[in-house]
């Protein structure tokens, strides 16, 4: 078990899992105009197949690589206006995920077969959106409890 | 007479000073290059080229050493894990220096769209050190793109690492070593990577775990036996086969290739 942390996000990568923690562009560096941001946004992507040197906060370029036996999961972090607003009411890092959490029409990349789920939350002062695909919907009973040994090693500062 | 002495040994004084302060700096230089994998060889990498089998052939009874996943940091960015075992395919783990010449070829060869790896899906990782012994700007700047990079001393040590460039081929099913070492250029390193994996499938059908062969397999190397035999005009039926002076009726296995039992 390998653990990764930075930026009060802390996260235990079980063997056979990967993952990466990185932070989202300060947009004051690209606009003058724009305040800079009090503290670095962070990304988390964690998967259990072999993770692309390329892809998107949302996985776009790694959720199109993985298996029937896939699991992706991004946790994107947003600015801190947003938390109070009604998407992200829900506190806390979520416990545990049910198969029935998992559709089609919560995918980012529409690619047959996969599921996906958006959960919205905060923590603290702190809101993010957790997504999580998997490569097989009718799958979902297996690999949604395994995504849930990941989730409980995730913690949030 | 008193005042030439003094002023003599003052500045031979003044002089040890200043080939003391050249010593160190002239050795500080040396130390700095060292970490960041620069030889100062002109005609070689920092390790002796061919040898990567070095692992399989130091291997413990039964096996090839343990691999162990990488835990480190993207350049430029932030923790990452890569999992080299627990995966069902092989990883290329390269362990290159950002100033190091024969990095030079690997870098460029990696950049290179589609480059050839040995085996069925293999996956290349580069392995770079800490930001405390080498430049992460430079190694951000030379990560071919689409290329997986880490940073993690902790992997060069976990691997043994001599110096760069070295490269460890990881079996990610069997979570084990297949083949280590070093090499002048891609295309050298590509064959020697082949024959480790195909020692490998060897030593794994003679366990009794039979694998699909993947390119150069078993069976080729087979093949290649009988090429070798042929041409020493050692074929079928040859005495030199049967010991005991008694040639069987049908094919051999020194025929695999080309008869068959009917």
């Amino acid at each position: 078990m390998t653990t990764l942390a930075a930026h009060g996000v802390s996260i235990d990568v079980p063997a056979g899992w990967e993952a990466e923690l990185s932070t989202q562009p300060d947009p004051s560096t690209l606009d003058e105009t724009v305040d800079p941001l009090p503290a670095p946004l962070v990304v988390l992507h964690a998967a259990n197949f072999s993770l692309p040197a390329e892809r998107d906060d949302y996985g776009a370029g790694a959720v199109e690589t993985m298996g029937r036996n896939g699991i992706f999961a991004a946790l994107v972090e947003f600015g801190a206006a947003s938390v109070g607003t009604m998407l992200f009411a829900a506190e806390g890092v979520p416990g545990r995920l049910t198969p029935d959490d998992f559709g089609s029409d919560q995918l980012n990349v529409a690619v047959p077969g996969h599921a996906g789920l958006q959960h919205f939350f905060h923590v603290g002062a702190r809101a993010f959106c957790l997504y999580v695909v998997i490569g097989s919907h009718s799958r979902r009973g297996v690999l949604v409890p395994e995504f849930n040994r990941v989730l409980s090693g995730l913690s949030i500062a | 007479m008193t005042v030439v002495v003094v002023l003599l040994a003052v500045a031979v004084g003044v002089l040890a000073l200043i080939v003391f302060g050249l010593l160190r700096t002239h050795a500080e230089i040396l130390r700095a290059l060292d970490r960041a994998g620069i030889s100062l060889d002109d005609q070689a990498s920092d390790l002796p080229p061919g040898s990567v089998p070095d692992r399989a052939t130091e291997a413990a009874p039964g096996g090839h050493q343990t691999a162990r996943d990488i835990a480190g940091t993207v350049p430029a960015g932030g923790p990452t894990k890569v999992a080299v075992t627990g995966v069902p395919h092989h990883t290329l783990l390269a362990f290159l220096s950002s100033g190091c010449r024969t990095c030079k070829r690997f870098w460029e060869a990696f950049a290179e769209p589609g480059v050839d790896l040995p085996g069925d899906g293999t996956r290349l990782v580069i392995v770079g050190q800490d930001p405390a012994h080498d430049s992460e700007s430079a190694l951000a700047e030379l990560v071919p793109p689409g290329v997986k990079a880490v940073l993690s001393s902790a992997a060069w040590q976990d691997y043994d690492v001599p110096g760069s460039p070295y490269f460890a081929l990881v079996d990610g099913v069997d979570g084990r070593i297949v083949g280590a070492g070093s090499a002048l250029g891609w295309e050298q390193l590509r064959e020697l990577l082949q024959e480790a994996l195909d020692d490998a499938d060897l030593a794994r059908s003679t366990r009794g775990r039979v694998r699909p062969p993947a390119g150069r397999s078993g069976r080729s190397r087979a093949r290649r036996a009988d090429d070798a035999l042929r041409s020493a005009g050692v074929g079928p039926g040859h005495p030199s086969l049967y010991p005991g002076g008694s040639a069987p009726v049908h094919g051999n296995g020194a025929d695999s290739s080309d008869r068959r039992v009917e």
